[in-house]
């Protein structure tokens, strides 16, 4: 290890043995408190990673926020990209003087020119490199440094004038590159001619390119912004047309088809899906069934109303008054009735049906009943004509006919 | 397909990302896109959108005449259909809470407005002249009060939607845009003669030109 590459090291862990102080320092200026916190302050004040900023107060180096800035990529509003023309001015002179003394055949004083000229070509792609990523990083993040709206625009305003410039200083990097390679070539310094176009040359149509994605991106929010200022100048146009013509209501324009879609307002469709009384898929008649509770009782009908009662009329009418057709069995009913009441003693109720024919379509039991029923309502004697059975304890009197006849005390 | 994506364009809302983020995600698949396009062409609509990344919605297939004739009555009233809208946005605007652009997605919120009023007696006399345009306002309210029934009133009508009920922050919705466009449409038809407004400014530079000139300029 060179005495040089230790001296880094111990820079570095001093660093580190202050880190939270250093990370502090990123964020803000630092200032003294207890003993140890004085005493790291002063050490790293010592070594310069401290700058002072006010009594006892201490930023961290520029250079060194920098790089933790880029790093992180956070980058503070309207920060200016780096400008390469100076390192390239510097790389410009450097390449003069080495081109001398190796003419010269210093060669020692040569080694160490391109040494620093190749930390200067170094550096300025390296500047190139750090414009591109955070000019990316705050596109990306809609200039996320700042929250106030206008305060985004006016950042971007201010980049697409840097990337113009920006990317002019690419361009004289080409101009350069090319000089150089041509008089490293005269020169025989074939190394220095390498160096130019493969640290620069070989990168600089990629550079070119992204710088001009990053302006049309930057060019199209500025439009956007433009947009946005007439919009709201339109708004307020119109409102204060509103408030100075009261009276007017609008104006009668000529529509196109052509016209923008967004004049055309969509219209809702209201939809309501009916359910199908029809389904009788258990899911869709136990919704149907929930449906229908939800729905409110049914009112009571209110009673009609009574129509006005005038005087009455009664109107007769020629058409013939609607005559009941005879019932076979009532006429046959009322003839026995007829003929039991002149005193003819018991009438077999069968041998009465039996002698008619319009009976002929009832069964005796129903006639039986029929007739029976009726005779003995009306007051007359009616006896069963009972069956002989040959059960010893019959449950049931069995008949097979009725017999009739007038009551005897009537009859008297 | 996404059946509320259907619904709401039936329903003819504007689908953006701050109202209707679900389904306005759904739109951002190409594939559901244009299945939604061949739906609508069914029934004679088409997806549309209100500039090139703007709020979806459903356009007619064609415009025939009585399309024409609906935004012609729609201009011919046009302090009926837009007045409202134009009106309480503007006064939001002249408000310039946290600068706002009223471009979809800002944020408003109620106390900002409250404050900027009750620190402006010309803000608080132009909200009092505008209760009459504001749904259920009323003189004897207090300021707060209009103005939160003036975002309801922007929020019933689509232009904001309700972002934080504790904050009372209201969020600019897509639809806002339909309205831009109505306004640059009646702008570039010169409705407003040039002598009643003085809002102009001398020189409408591009300002990326303008830019680029300050660089040339510069040694």
């Amino acid at each position: 290890m060179t005495e040089r590459g230790d001296q880094v090291q111990r820079l570095l862990s001093s660093l580190a043995k202050h880190a939270d102080l250093v990370a502090e320092a990123f964020e803000g200026s630092v200032s003294g408190g207890d003993k140890a916190r004085n005493a790291a302050i002063e050490s790293l004040f010592t070594q310069g990673v401290l700058k002072p900023y006010d009594e006892d107060t201490y930023r961290l180096n520029p250079r060194l926020r920098e790089f933790m800035a880029d790093h992180f990529a956070s980058y503070h509003a309207f920060q200016a990209l780096r400008r390469v023309t100076g390192t390239q001015q510097q790389a410009r002179e450097q390449w003069e003087e080495l081109r001398r003394l190796h003419a010269a055949g210093a060669v020692r004083d040569a080694v160490r020119l391109h040494a620093a000229l190749e930390d200067s070509i170094v550096d300025v792609a390296y500047a190139i490199e750090h414009n591109l990523a955070m000019l990316h990083a705050l596109i990306a993040t809609q200039y996320g440094n700042v929250d106030d709206l206008s305060s985004k625009l006016r950042q971007n305003r201010y980049y697409a004038r840097q990337v113009a410039t920006f990317l002019k200083d690419v361009q004289n990097i080409d101009v350069f590159v090319e000089k150089v390679a041509e008089e490293a070539l005269a020169a025989g310094l074939l190394e220095v001619r390498l160096l130019v176009t493969r640290r620069l040359g070989a990168k600089r149509l990629q550079w070119t390119s992204q710088i001009k994605d990053a302006q049309s991106v930057i060019s199209k929010r500025l439009f956007e912004a433009k947009l946005m200022e007439q919009r709201l100048r339109l708004l307020s146009r119109f409102a204060l047309w509103l408030t100075r013509n009261r009276t007017a209501d609008g104006w009668d324009l000529a529509v196109e088809p052509e016209d923008s879609d967004a004049l055309f307002r969509p219209e809702g469709l209201q939809l309501r899906p009916q359910p199908d009384v029809a389904d009788t898929d258990p899911a869709a008649w136990d919704g149907l069934l929930e449906a229908v509770k939800k729905l409110p009782a049914p009112r009571a009908e209110p009673p009609a109303p009574k129509e006005p009662t005038g005087p009455q009329w009664l109107i007769e009418e020629d058409t013939p008054a609607f005559t009941e057709p005879a019932d076979p069995q009532r006429a046959a009913l009322e003839d026995l009735v007829e003929h039991l009441s002149v005193g003819a003693g018991w009438v077999s109720l069968l041998d009465w049906k039996a002698e008619r024919e319009e009976l002929a379509g009832v069964s005796d039991e129903a006639w039986l009943m029929f007739a029976g029923l009726q005779l003995k309502g009306s007051g007359f004697g009616v006896r069963f004509v009972e069956t002989r059975s040959l059960d010893a304890y019959p449950i049931n009197e069995l008949f097979h006919d009725i017999e009739a006849q007038l009551q005897m005390a009537e009859a008297a | 397909m996404n059946a509320n994506v259907l619904k709401l364009l039936l329903a003819g809302q504007y689908i953006c990302p701050y109202r209707y983020r679900v389904e306005h995600d759904a739109l951002e698949d190409e594939e559901e896109r244009e299945a939604v396009d061949q739906w609508l062409s069914g029934i004679n609509l088409r997806l549309a959108r209100l500039g090139e990344e703007g709020a979806f919605f459903a356009a007619p297939a064609y415009i025939g005449q009585e399309e024409i004739n609906r935004v012609k009555t729609e201009l011919r009233r046009f302090r009926d259909e837009y007045g409202p809208a134009v009106l309480l946005l503007d006064f939001i605007r002249q408000t310039d809470v946290s600068r706002v652009q009223l471009s979809p997605g800002e944020h408003i919120a109620l106390y900002e407005l409250e404050a900027a009023v009750s620190q402006s007696s010309t803000l608080e006399t132009q909200l009092k002249s505008l209760v009459s345009v504001i749904s259920n306002a009323a003189l004897r309210s207090t300021n707060r009060e209009n103005l939160r029934r003036l975002l309801d009133h922007l929020e019933r009508d689509g232009y904001v939607v309700l972002a934080n009920k504790d904050s009372g922050t209201y969020q600019v919705t897509g639809k806002v845009e339909q309205l831009y466009a109505v306004l640059q449409f009646l702008g570039e038809h010169k409705v407003i003669p040039e002598t009643e407004v003085d809002d102009r400014e001398v020189a409408q530079e591009d300002l990326v030109d303008r830019a680029a000139t300050e660089e040339g300029e510069a040694p």
